[in-house]
């Protein structure tokens, strides 16, 4: 089994516009499948292989197996990232390294190590642009396949082993994820996760110009919590960047513009500034400053619930469409059952004979 | 009283079978003994069904989908997720799920809903680049979705998932032509 076979020609010229998918990059999507595969049976079943995998010091461990590395880099891009951004991590990453004439497990490799940093915390186009990077290091550098793997492990290891590596037992990490749902967006909330982040990442790549083209670049995800990520990649949310910004300026200002120039009439009231006239001052300026801070919070707090809003419409709206789909896919088998029947039908010995005798006659 | 209680029925011998169940090579299970002509037809079929949904019955509702779409990448995947899942089930009813095929059928489904994207004008991309990695980026949140959808599922051993995996990284794949190489003027 191999989950990628390349169907027959039948459907390969319907004048599409499109051009298909690159067999390459559909036997990497086949990678990153098997890993969501075992990553999400691991978490329900108990999996031998991912029990015992380690990055180790001193490098891979024995018992180490590279599909379990694969799932493992996910589960790591996903303690720090979402199912949608390690996708976009994974596509780039092994997208990346196609283009750089790297072989199908050169970008497996990248892919795999993207998905990886962004454990590190750092955003989706720098975890790409790092991990192309060391797989391309580790991949040249290899005198054989497994020698690269083996230089990315111990790469990975270096470089964002410390969050990456299972500090907890895997299958405490596991236990985590199945339990509790509202963590990792990966076991129940399907594609769309926390939409927040991962969304737009999906289009912010890059600025959101490269991935996306202009049509969707103009997306307007309004979240607070997309700004540390938007920031990452580019500074997509520049207004809150430059709001927080300013606010801290304003806020220094306060400080020391009340202190040395202009003090205000009630704490002016002594012509010599003394040790109280200061405290007097500090704690008026503090005043504001916690005023603006307060307002600040509220501002970030109704964007929070308005990111959250739009998170839970999407969420009715999954569950809605997973409604749908249970109730059309049982649709969709009765009416292939009634084809089927139609065909057979069709295909019946006395059917031919009729035809027979109605053409010979 | 103690006399009308059955007798307890005899023991039945508990390895027969779970002998059959344990010696059974883990690539016979019922789902994946489907031969790979069945299968491939099977996969056509799901793909020409896929494409037959997504320009009749959903027709409508997919356009409203992409019209109003703050993120075509992730729409896509979602449409493309909503027209294969009820083929899943369908193809499970009716011989197995085609799991060989499934990364294929897949990416032929994504490929027709960026096509129908870009048919109808939903989409406007600014160069091929753009859409191939696009559609790479989809092709693999629907192959993640997939993947954990099946996580679930006995027909799919993750012995086998696991050995494809390692045997892609293995190298065993690497004769696949690079993108580079399928360009034109390419290597």
């Amino acid at each position: 089994m191999n989950f990628f076979k390349s169907v027959k020609k039948a459907f390969s010229k319907v004048g599409k516009i499109v051009k298909k998918i690159a067999p390459v990059l559909v036997v990497a999507a086949a990678v990153y499948f098997g890993g969501a595969y075992l990553m999400a049976s691991a978490g329900t079943v108990g999996s031998a292989a991912g029990a015992s995998v380690t990055y180790g010091a001193g490098g891979v461990a024995e018992a180490f197996t590279k599909s379990a590395g694969v799932w493992k880099s996910f589960l790591g891009g996903l303690s720090s990232g979402t199912a949608s951004q390690s996708a976009v991590a994974f596509a780039e990453g092994s997208f990346k390294a196609s283009q750089l004439g790297m072989s199908l497990s050169g970008q497996v490799a990248a892919g795999t190590s993207a998905v990886n940093f962004l454990s590190s915390g750092v955003s989706t186009s720098q975890a790409i642009s790092q991990g192309v990077s060391l797989a391309d290091q580790a991949f040249k550098n290899g005198s054989n396949v497994q020698s690269s793997w083996d230089i990315l492990w111990n790469g990975l290891d270096k470089t964002v082993g410390s969050s990456v590596a299972p500090s907890a037992p895997a299958s405490k990490a596991m236990g985590l994820m199945g339990e509790n749902p509202a963590d990792f967006s990966v076991n129940n909330e399907g594609l769309f996760g926390p939409q927040g982040t991962a969304m737009a990442d999906a289009t912010q790549l890059e600025g959101g110009q490269a991935a996306t083209g202009s049509s969707v670049a103009g997306t307007d995800f309004g979240a607070r919590s997309d700004a540390s990520v938007a920031d990452q990649n580019g500074g997509m949310i520049t207004g809150e960047s430059s709001l927080l910004s300013d606010t801290n300026k304003n806020l220094g200002g306060i400080f020391s513009n009340n202190v040395s120039a202009n003090p205000s009439p009630v704490v002016t009231q002594p012509q010599v500034p003394t040790t109280q006239s200061y405290m007097l001052e500090y704690i008026k300026a503090n005043a504001d400053a916690q005023i603006k801070v307060a307002e600040l919070h509220a501002k970030t707090t109704m964007e929070e619930i308005a990111a959250r809003t739009k998170a839970d419409n999407w969420k009715l709206g999954l569950t809605a469409s997973g409604l749908f789909l249970n109730a059309f896919g049982q649709y969709q088998q009765a009416r292939s059952a009634e084809k089927q029947e139609r065909n057979r039908f069709m295909t019946t010995p006395a059917l031919e004979e009729a035809f027979k005798n109605a053409y010979s006659s | 009283m103690a006399e009308m209680i059955p007798d307890m029925p005899p023991e039945m011998p508990a390895e027969a079978p779970m002998e059959g169940m344990i010696n059974q090579p883990a690539d016979q299970s019922m789902a994946l003994q489907m031969d790979d002509e069945k299968a491939g037809e099977m996969a056509m079929k799901m793909v020409a069904s896929s494409k037959n949904e997504m320009y009749g019955e959903s027709f409508d509702s997919f356009m409203q989908v992409l019209q109003r779409s703050d993120n075509l990448v992730e729409d896509l995947a979602m449409i493309s997720l909503n027209v294969l899942s009820p083929e899943m089930e369908a193809a499970s009813t009716q011989g197995g799920i085609p799991f060989d095929y499934i990364m294929d059928v897949s990416a032929e489904v994504v490929s027709e809903a960026y096509d129908m994207a870009v048919q109808t004008g939903t989409y406007q991309p600014s160069n091929e680049l753009e859409i191939e990695r696009n559609q790479n980026i989809t092709l693999t949140m629907v192959a993640g979705e997939l993947g954990k959808m099946f996580s679930g599922n006995p027909a799919l051993d993750e012995n086998r998932v696991s050995n494809f995996v390692d045997s892609v990284m293995d190298g065993n794949y690497d004769n696949a032509p690079t993108l580079r190489e399928m360009q034109p003027g390419g290597m």
